[in-house]
Order: C-alpha cells, then structure tokens, then sequence
C-alpha cells in the first residue's frame, strides 16, 4: 500500500507540472505589465529598465520559465509583488484558515448528504422523498454566491438590523475587529460565530450533491442480490440498510470524496470572496487582480498538489473499504 | 413409490396469489397455486423460466420486491399451522432464516462483496440464536466444516471474490442451516454451477437434509435434477401447478402434456441420434394469461374446450396425483362445458 | 381501436369532429389538451396564447420591429413563427390518438420519449426551458421597459417591487425585471453554445480514443487528467481577468474547459460498443474507421451524452454567474445575472430585490435545467428505474 502511494504521488509529478505549466504560460502571456503597477511612474526610463533587469521581467518567457522552476525545485517561490514577503509565506498564512472552512463544510456535508441520501432511498417514493428531492435539487442548483449573500441578508443584515433576532452572524472576515483583547475562549467563540454563515453555504451546496449521489446509489445497491439474502437471514431492515446496502452505497461516495476536496480549495473562491474571508480562494483572486504572478503560480501549485491528494486519498479509502481491490 | 406413514404437514400453501404492478399492467405471476410440503420431504417445484416458480418462493419468504410486487388477499400460506400471509414483520424476521431459510440462484451475486463470508454467517448467528464473539466464530467454521468448505477457518475471513462459484454457494448454504431451518427453500441452486459442482451440491444438500431431517423445497428448471432430489414434484406452467405427484410417477408416467412436453426436452431421455422434441410456442405473458386451458395454445393435444374453459387441477383416481387437464376428465368436462 | 397496417404507423388517425377543427383554429392545442396530452398540447397552446398576447398588447412596437435593431428583427421573426407554427402543428396533429403502448414498432427513442412524458417535473422542467428560450428572442415584446434606461437618481430608484415594476428597481432607477430579462440573454446562450463546444470536442475525442486505443488514447487520456485536475474556476479567473473578456472569450473558455468529462463518458461507452456484433458486422463489411466510429457507435453512444448535455447547460450558467458575480463576465450596457447580484450585494439593507430576483432567476433555470436532466437520464437509462 505503500509502495503503491509512492508511485502514484511519483506518477503525479508531470501532472502537476502540467498545470503549473500552462498557468504560467497563461499569466505571463497575458497582456499587461506587473511592473507598471508597482513601480513609481515618475521614474526615469533608465532606471525603470534597470529594475526591470532585476526583477528579470525583461528576459524571454521560457527563460523565466526555467528560472522560476528551478527556483520553486529549491523551495523558493520569490517575492510577492505587492506585499514584498515570499510568497510561499503569504500562501501558508492563508491555508490554515481555508482547511477550517474547507474542513467544516465537507465534514457537515457528508454528514448531512448521506443522512438525507439514506433516508430517501428508505422511503422511496413516499411524499418525504419527493419533497427533499426538490429541497436537494434547489441546493445543488443555486449558486454559491447568491446562497452566501442571501445567508448575508437574512441572518447577518436582516437577523441584526431590521428583525432584531437574539442570534445573528457576521457578515464577513475571520475575527472581529477587537478579537486581539478577546481571551482564549472568547476568541474561540469569535472564530465559530464567524466559521458558520460560510461554512453553512459550502456545507449545503455540497450537501445538495452528495443527498443526490447516494440516494441513486443507494436505490442501486438496495435492488442486488446479497440485500434479499440479508433479508432472507430475517435480520431487521434496519441491519439490512446500514450494514449491508449503505455499505457498498457508499463506496462511489468515496470517489465523490476525492472530487471535492480538491474542489473546496478553488471552488470555494466565491463563497470565500462574498465573506471576505481570508482563505486561499480570495488571495487567488486578490492576487489575480494585483498581477501578483508569484503568488498565483503558488497557491496554483498548491491547488494542483491538493487535486492529486484528494484522488490518491480516495483512492486509498475505496481500497480500504472494498476488500475486492487490492494495491501491490 | 407408495408413502409408508401420513407425515405431518410442515408447510401448506393454497390459493397463493402473486400480483407485480408493471408499467404494461398487473402481472399475475403466481394465479392460485396451492401445495404441501411434509416434514422432512423434499418437494420439487418445475417449470420454465418466467412461470412463476421464483415469485412463489419470495412469497413463501414475504420477500417480493416491494411495492410492487404483493400477495393478493385470499392467500395463505401456513407453517406450522400458523398463517403467515399477513403476519407482522417481527414474526416473519423471526420465521426467516431461522424456520425457513433460502438460497439463491446466483452465489456469485447474492453475498455482500463487501463482507468476509464468515462474519456473514455469523450474523444471522447473532440475531437468530444470540450467539457472540468467539463462540459465534466456532458455529460458523463448524458450519462451513459442515457444507465441506475446505479450509473453514482460513475461509472465515476471505471475501466472496475469492472463492469460487461452488465455495460460495457452500457458504450460501451454511448461511441457510445456521439456525437449523426446519423447511429450506432452493431456488435453483446449482443452476449457475458447472456440472461437477452441480453434482458436489446436490450431494451435499441431500447429505444435510437426511442428516438434519429437515424438508427440501427445490424450485428448478431441470427436471432431472428434481428426479433424482425429490420425493414428490409439483409442474408448474403459467403461473399455476398444472401437475402434481410422487417424482417417480411424474418422470416415468406423466399425465399432462405439458410435463410430457418437458421430459421428452430432456437429453439422454431420447435415444442417440434422435433430435431433442421442444415444445412449441412461447411461455405466455403474465400480464394477459390465454383464456381457457393455459398451455392450449402450445399444447399437441388440444381439443374444443381447452380454449374456452380452464380446467381445475383434479386428483387422478386411485393414486395420490393431481394434474390440470381436460383430457384427464371428459365425463366431468361436458359438466363444465353445461354448466358454463 | 382498429389496427391499420403498415408498421411505421405510430398513431391511429380517428375521426375529426367539425367542433374539433373549430377548436383548434381558434386555440392550437387545446383539442390536443383535451385528447389527454396535455404537456405537448399545453405548451402549444401556452406558445399561442403568449404570442397572442403579445401581438395585442405590444401592437405599436411589434409593427415597428420588422425596421427596428437586429433584436427586434429577430423578436418579430419569432413570434410570426411561434404563431405560425402553433397553428400548423395543431392542424396537422388534429384526430391522431397517443399510441397504442402494445404496439412493438416502437422504437428506442419513442421509448424514451414515453417515458420522459411520465416523469411530470422533468416535462415541467422542459416547457420552462422551452418558454426560458422564448423570453430570450422575443425579450424586445416582453420586457415592460426600455434596458439601460436610468430615470436618474433619486425618485425612482430603490423602488420596492409593485405592479409597475414587478421585481422593484435597483439604485440606478433601472427596472429589475427588464434587467433580468435582458440579462437572460447573456446566460441561457452562453451555457448552450459553451456546452455545444464541449460536446463537440469530448465526444469527438471520446469515441476516437475509445475506437483507435494505443497511443492516440493514451494521449488523449493523459490531457484529459491535466486539464480534469485543473482548477478550473481559477484558469477561468485568470484568463478572463488577464486577456480582455469578451462574450467570446468566455465561451471558449468555458467550453475548451468542459469537455473531458465528456470525453471520458464517451469512451466508456464506446470501449464497451466496440466489441458488439453490429460493430463486428460492420467491420467484416469493410467500412471505413470513421465511418464505423461515427455511424455506428456514437449514434448508440448518445444516450448519457445527451444528458450530460443537459446537466452541463446548467453548469455553464452557474459558472457564468460566478465569472459576472466577479466583476468578470461580459462587459456591456446589459448586466448578466452574476452581475446584477453584485450590483445589488452592495445596496442590500435598503434595496434586497435586485440580488434576490437575478439570483432566483439563475436558480430557476439551473433548477429546470437539471430536472429535464434528471428526466432525461431515468429516460434513457432504464435500469434505475
């Protein structure tokens, strides 16, 4: 099993430096001149040319290519343009605060998806399925952003200033303005009273998908053989259901695993975006804006490192949970 | 084959109707049929694919596919005296697996890929005889030792993808016996073998069923098979037992034309040479069954009436047979035929 | 009902009353509501009556279309076919009867078709996609007011909804329900050519992949997992953010970054077709590759790819949102969806409207969109059933 994950995060390399690749073809052929933003215009043309040498912004772009390869190779990603720190420091600073949301809003997804999914299948058909069919259905259409602001508008903007509700949520950032005089506890408080508008909104996007995937998968399963033999057994439906049908259910959600984790890292864009929180989603985008090239190429990286663990991570799970596979 | 005792009856079922609700209509796929299982026999259930013999076993289990498949009101089904058509849940979780057990067509489908085959068997264990941990362990290698799995302990924590078509269906019938059924139901078990594992299974369920001296309902399509595992055989054909009686009578003296039509289907019946005899026609559709006789459309031996009127299954005089047949009653026939 | 001869005959012509003729001179489809088929009926007749209206309400602008702008053009060219077409297809259906469901010439796609016409919401979801479309050719007739048009600041801006603005007006006095009429336009053409660039490619790649295997399959399928593990919305943040966005821009790249999925489906399909007798048979005939993988094996391949089409619109339009909500969709005088949330997002204690109507404008036709999906695929793959 090891040696089976070796390979494979070994097979990952020329995927991985595909992506980065192309992103940084697309960046650096895109119009416009990073240096014009950050450099005083008032200087001379002489001196403009002279930082431009510099900051190697006047060489061919396939030799700043391979500069900047080697240099990631070395583990030194170069400055940010517009904060003036490494840019790998910039990225890790904001990945701590992406996991949390990331990790919240998956966790409660999967947790809720597969509870609603299960339930369904179980009543099949019954007035309840059809009305969380379209509960489900509304979900996984809307789109992220809207259900962020429309969560905004009615427990943050609305609960606060017009309802009067005991219970509101901030509307945007990490931390209240005065979090660094706030004790232990308080900050904890502060932090989940922050985490839940937008982990919410993920969770229930992704709820939607999951409800859908295992409630077809389950209506799969619960039509095979071994599930009349358990029931031939005379074991109650509810050990028929969670044992034998959910089991293998489940199996394909595995999959869906590894499609999302990867996904809440640069899906989560929007959502981080409406409530300015400060994950990796928004420094991309941020980033994007400032043509800070160093940070976009590495939190790229960092996004295409994360899309091949979430498949190697869901592959290991599928294999761990289906004994008819095996790694060597 | 004289029988030397009146035996107590086990399982009695009459009148058994089956109805599958389909987008074409109501499909009649079990239309009153009714039989005895004694203790200890072993009856066989023949007849074609699509007649009716699988959906009348699920019956016996109240295990039709939900919700579209049903018992219509007017069945029963006793064991043991008790009516088990419309019987609560709880008593028929009860009933299953651990009064009446069944094994199935396909080994290579109906166990949980997913689970060790021992920790299936000892789930059912569990539930029916509360037996946990190392102790239900041992009842399931026991078990396997039983059905002649070889190697029970090592396969006690293998998965069905590894083990073979026959191993499996070993497992399928220790999953059966484990709670000492006293009626087990075969749906066609050896169907998906090849023919020395069909021979190795069939030795084996005769082996326990003299052994445990419980009775043998076995659904196939094969009536040498059933000749040879049975002491009586029930034909059925369009969703209906058109004959019944000891195996031995049925196989050298059959009555109905239909039962006639099947034997003479049989290789090695006919001598070398001779090309097989098949029956013409289609099995009908459960949704529109012929009116009259069912098999008169395919039938050799059709007359006037079969078309117009269904015949009853009747016992023949003087034995203990029963066939559904105008033929079999031509003085009663013109009785119906007035009467009609 | 008498059985007439000839095997193609889906349907039994019966007798046509006067009343009937009649009835459907004055409302096409209405005698097909009442035949019992009640969804394509409905939607005729739903066409007629819409167009109907719009010809009587809008008489002024209608007649000046024929010479007004291109959309105009288009608008009164649409509704003279609606009418038109409402009219003909009544006619020429009048007296024909559903099938007899025991005929056996049906064939698969009939089959299919039946069986979508069962599922309700799936026929809901299509009449709302079919009039979605409507709306966006005849938007000129429909919208209650001018697009753009600012009554300047102050008085009539921020106007709660009410009869004469239905979905209120945002800050710049401009009426929302025309904004997010106009604004349809952008995203229900996006997604459909987006997604028929995609379907083109993926299917194209799909089948070739699949037929030829060795090493062109080999390097279709490694793309394909580079450009699956690309992050796809921030290639689309970039490229559009970066490179001037244009309406053409986003399509291609939301097109050129759909398709492997498509791909991957295809050649799933098509490995398992290869090996099948008609496939057989046509090779032993000597037919050409190409004629093999696209007469014979994609035709049979269309199935999951049709309804990936479908669900795949829906993406297109959520992603759209997303690139507009972003400040980076399609720059113009008309704001797409996206744009009118974030337009409104800023203003939302004192005006919710604008964000709301846009957002559940996005929702209600991704929502129709998966439930013709949804349909479509209970439809054409039988087995979940």
């Amino acid at each position: 099993m090891t040696r089976y994950a070796v390979r494979r995060l070994l097979g990952a390399v020329p995927l991985i430096l595909g992506i980065i690749t192309i992103v940084f073809f697309v960046l650096h052929l895109a119009p416009g001149d990073p240096s014009l933003l950050y450099l005083n215009r008032n200087m001379s043309p002489e001196s403009l040319e002279h930082v431009r040498q510099t900051m190697g912004l006047n060489d061919p772009v396939v030799i700043r290519y391979v500069k900047w390869l080697a240099g990631v190779l070395r583990g030194d990603f170069q400055y940010s343009l517009s904060l003036d720190r490494p840019a790998l420091d910039v990225v890790l600073e904001r990945l701590p605060n992406t996991i949390l949301l990331a990790g919240t809003a998956i966790g409660g997804a999967f947790m809720v998806g597969i509870l609603v999914g299960v339930f369904q299948a179980v009543k099949q058909r019954s007035p309840v399925d059809s009305i969380l069919s379209v509960v489900t259905l509304f979900f996984y259409s809307v789109p992220s952003f809207w259900l962020a602001i429309m969560m905004v508008l009615t427990f943050s903007l609305f609960a606060r200033n017009v309802w009067d509700w005991p219970i509101w949520f901030p509307a945007s950032g990490i931390h209240s303005p005065d979090y660094p005089f706030f004790t232990g506890f308080e900050k904890l408080v502060d932090i989940i009273r922050h985490l839940v508008l937008p982990a919410t909104t993920l969770a229930l996007v992704l709820a939607a998908g999951v409800a859908r995937y295992v409630r077809s998968s389950m209506l799969e399963v619960i039509h095979q053989d071994f599930v009349r033999t358990a029931r031939a057994k005379g074991l109650p439906e509810r050990t028929v259901i969670l044992k034998h049908v959910l089991r293998n259910a489940l199996l394909p959600v595995i999959t869906l695993l590894g499609l999302y984790l990867p996904f809440l890292f640069s899906g989560a864009v929007l959502v981080e975006t409406v409530f300015a929180w400060p994950g990796m989603g928004l420094l991309m985008v941020e980033s994007i804006g400032r043509r800070d090239y160093p940070v976009v190429m590495a939190v790229s990286l960092i996004f295409a490192g994360m899309v091949v663990l979430g498949n190697l991570i869901a592959d290991l799970l599928y294999g761990l949970a289906d004994p008819r596979i095996r790694y060597d | 084959m004289k029988r030397a005792a009146p035996r107590e009856g086990l399982l009695e079922v009459r009148d058994l109707r089956t109805q599958f609700r389909t987008r074409a209509g109501a499909a009649r796929a079990v239309d009153g049929v009714g039989f005895r299982v004694d203790r200890g026999e072993t009856l066989g259930l023949v007849g074609e694919s699509g007649c009716g013999k699988t959906a009348t076993a699920l019956s016996l289990m109240a295990l039709l596919p939900g919700p579209a498949g049903e018992i219509l009101p007017g069945s029963s089904i006793r064991f043991e005296g008790e009516e088990l058509v419309g019987a609560d849940e709880a008593r028929l979780r009860r009933m299953r697996g651990n009064e009446v057990a069944m094994i199935f067509q396909e080994p290579m489908t109906s166990l949980n890929p997913v689970c060790s085959v021992g920790s299936q068997v000892v789930e059912a264990l569990h539930f029916h005889r509360g037996l946990k941990g190392r102790e239900a362990t041992a009842a399931a290698v026991e078990l396997f030792a039983e059905v002649r799995l070889p190697d029970p302990e090592i396969r006690f924590s293998e998965y069905p993808h590894q083990l073979s078509g026959g191993m499996r269906q070993r497992v399928m019938i220790a999953m059966a016996l484990s709670c000492e059924p006293r009626l087990l139901i075969a749906d066609e078990p050896t169907t998906a073998l090849d023919v020395t594992t069909q021979a190795q299974i069939l030795d084996l369920l005769s082996d326990l069923r003299r052994r445990r001296g419980m009775a043998v309902l076995l659904i196939s399509h094969d009536l040498g098979v059933v000749s040879e595992f049975c002491d009586r055989v029930a034909v059925m054909y369009a969703g209906q037992i058109v004959e019944e009686g000891s195996a031995e009578e049925v196989i050298h003296q059959p009555r109905h034309p239909y039962t006639q039509g099947l034997l003479a289907s049989l290789p090695g019946r006919n001598s070398r040479g001779e090309s097989l005899a098949v029956i013409p026609g289609v099995v009908p559709s459960p949704i529109r069954w012929p009116h009259g006789c069912r098999f008169h459309e395919r039938c050799a031996l059709v007359m006037d009436r079969c078309s117009r009127h269904p015949p009853d299954l009747r016992s023949v005089a003087g034995s203990d047979r029963s066939t559904r047949c105008w033929l079999e009653s031509p003085e009663s026939a013109t009785a119906e035929d007035t009467r009609a | 009902m008498i059985e007439r001869g000839g095997g193609v005959q889906h349907r039994d012509t019966g007798p046509v009353s006067r009343r009937t003729v009649v009835l459907s001179a004055m409302l096409p489809g209405l005698a097909q509501v009442l035949q019992g088929r009640r969804a394509s009926g409905g939607f005729v007749l739903w066409v007629w009556v819409g167009s109907l209206s719009i010809l009587v309400l809008q008489w002024d602008v209608v007649l000046d279309a024929p010479l007004g702008p291109l959309d105009h053009k288009v608008a009164f060219v649409t509704l003279l076919t609606g009418l038109l077409g409402a009219w003909i297809w009544s006619f020429r259906n009048l007296g024909s009867m559903p099938r007899d469901p025991q005929s056996e010439v049906a064939g698969t796609w009939w089959v299919a078709a039946e069986s979508f016409g069962r599922s309700r919401l799936a026929v809901l979801g299509l009449v709302i996609v079919g009039t979605a479309y409507l709306v966006v050719l005849l938007v000129p007739f429909i919208a209650p007011y001018e697009p753009g048009i600012t009554a300047g600041f102050g008085s009539e801006g921020m106007l709660r909804p009410s009869l004469d603005h239905p979905f209120g007006t945002d800050r710049l006095a401009r009426d929302v329900l025309t904004m997010v009429l106009y604004g349809a336009r952008i995203s229900l053409s996006i997604g459909l050519i987006a997604v028929a660039i995609s379907v083109t490619i993926g299917t194209i790649l799909g089948a070739v992949s699949g037929y030829l295997g060795g090493w062109p399959d080999s390097v279709i399928m490694r793309v394909v997992d580079v450009v699956i593990a690309f992050p796809r919305l921030v290639l689309l943040i970039a490229v559009v953010a970066l490179f001037d966005s244009s309406l053409m821009l986003i399509i291609l790249v939301l097109g050129l970054t759909q398709w492997p999925a498509t791909t991957r489906l295809v050649r799933g399909e098509v490995l398992s077709l290869r090996e099948r007798d008609f496939v057989q048979a046509a090779r032993a005939l000597g037919y050409s590759r190409a004629r093999i993988i696209f007469r014979h094996i994609v035709p049979n391949a269309l199935g999951p790819v049709i309804v990936a089409t479908t669900l795949g619109i829906g993406d297109m339009i959520l992603l759209e949102a997303g690139l507009s909500y972003l400040g980076l969709g399609v720059q113009g005088d008309v704001p797409s969806w996206g744009a009118i949330v974030a337009d409104g997002q800023s203003n939302m204690l004192n005006a919710w409207w604008p964000a709301t109507f846009a957002g559940l404008a996005i929702v209600f036709t991704v929502v129709s969109f998966n439930l013709v999906g949804d349909g479509l695929r209970d439809a054409l793959d039988p087995h979940l059933g």
